[in-house]
C-alpha cells in the first residue's frame, strides 16, 4: 500500500461527525468527493462505510434551525 | 525529497475569519524556518491547503495541522514528490472563496470550471496550475 493511499484511508476512517449540521454536511461532501474520484477499491469501501454512517447520523439529526439550511 | 501534500478539511463553525488570519500569521512566521511554502484556500465551510517542502517536514506539519481545533476531518487528496516548488515565494498565500465557487478574483469561466473540479477532487494533477492562476 502506498503512503498516499494509507494516509487517505486513515483520514477517511478518522472522520468524526459532530452535532453541527453544516459540519456534518461538509464532511459528507468531502467523503462523497473522495468516493467519486478514487478508483482504488479500498478507498471506495472506506468512503462507502463512512457515507453510510454519515447519512444515518444526518437522518437522526435534530433539525433545529433547519430553516437556515440551504440546499442548492 | 522535495514533496507536496494537498488536503481538504471542514472549517469548524467556531473558526472566524480572524482566526484564519492568526493561522496565516503563524504560518508565515514558522514555515520560513522550516522551508515550507504553500497556499491556503478557504470558504465558509472548507479549507484546501497545499504544502511544499522536504517530505519529513511537510508530513510532520500535516500531522500537527490535523490536530488543530479550528478545523476537523482533514483528508489527504494527494501526496507526491515534486521537482520544483509551485509556490516558492509564498510562505503561506491565502484566498477566500465562497461556497458556490464563484471566485472573488479575476478568472475566466473555463478556469472557474476547472477549479470547481479540483475542489471536488478531480484533476489533482492540474490543481497546482489552476491554483497558481488564482494568485
Amino acid at each position: 500500500m502506498t503512503e498516499e493511499k494509507e494516509n487517505k484511508i486513515r483520514d477517511i476512517n478518522n472522520i468524526k461527525f459532530s452535532n453541527n449540521l453544516d459540519e456534518i454536511v461538509s464532511s459528507l461532501e468531502i467523503i462523497l468527493m473522495m468516493f467519486e474520484v478514487n478508483d482504488d477499491k479500498d478507498i471506495i469501501l472506506a468512503c462507502k462505510k463512512r457515507l453510510s454512517e454519515g447519512v444515518k447520523i444526518l437522518k437522526e439529526h435534530d433539525f433545529k434551525g433547519a430553516e437556515n439550511f440551504k440546499v442548492d | 525529497m522535495l514533496s507536496q501534500v494537498i488536503y481538504v478539511s471542514v472549517r469548524k463553525a467556531s473558526c472566524t475569519d480572524e482566526e484564519i488570519q492568526k493561522i496565516l500569521e503563524a504560518s508565515n512566521r514558522k514555515n520560513g524556518e522550516r522551508d515550507i511554502s504553500g497556499v491556503l484556500l478557504y470558504s465558509k465551510s472548507k479549507f484546501l491547503q497545499v504544502l511544499e517542502g522536504e517530505k519529513d517536514e511537510i508530513m510532520e506539519l500535516y500531522d500537527k495541522i490535523k490536530a488543530d481545533e479550528r478545523h476537523t476531518n482533514v483528508i489527504m487528496i494527494s501526496l507526491r514528490p515534486i521537482k520544483e516548488r509551485y509556490f516558492p515565494s509564498w510562505q503561506m498565500g491565502s484566498k477566500k472563496i465562497d461556497d458556490s465557487y464563484d471566485f472573488l478574483t479575476d478568472m475566466d469561466e473555463q478556469s472557474k470550471k476547472e477549479f470547481k473540479k479540483i475542489l471536488e477532487g478531480e484533476q489533482t494533477n492540474d490543481a497546482i496550475r489552476i491554483i497558481n492562476k488564482l494568485f
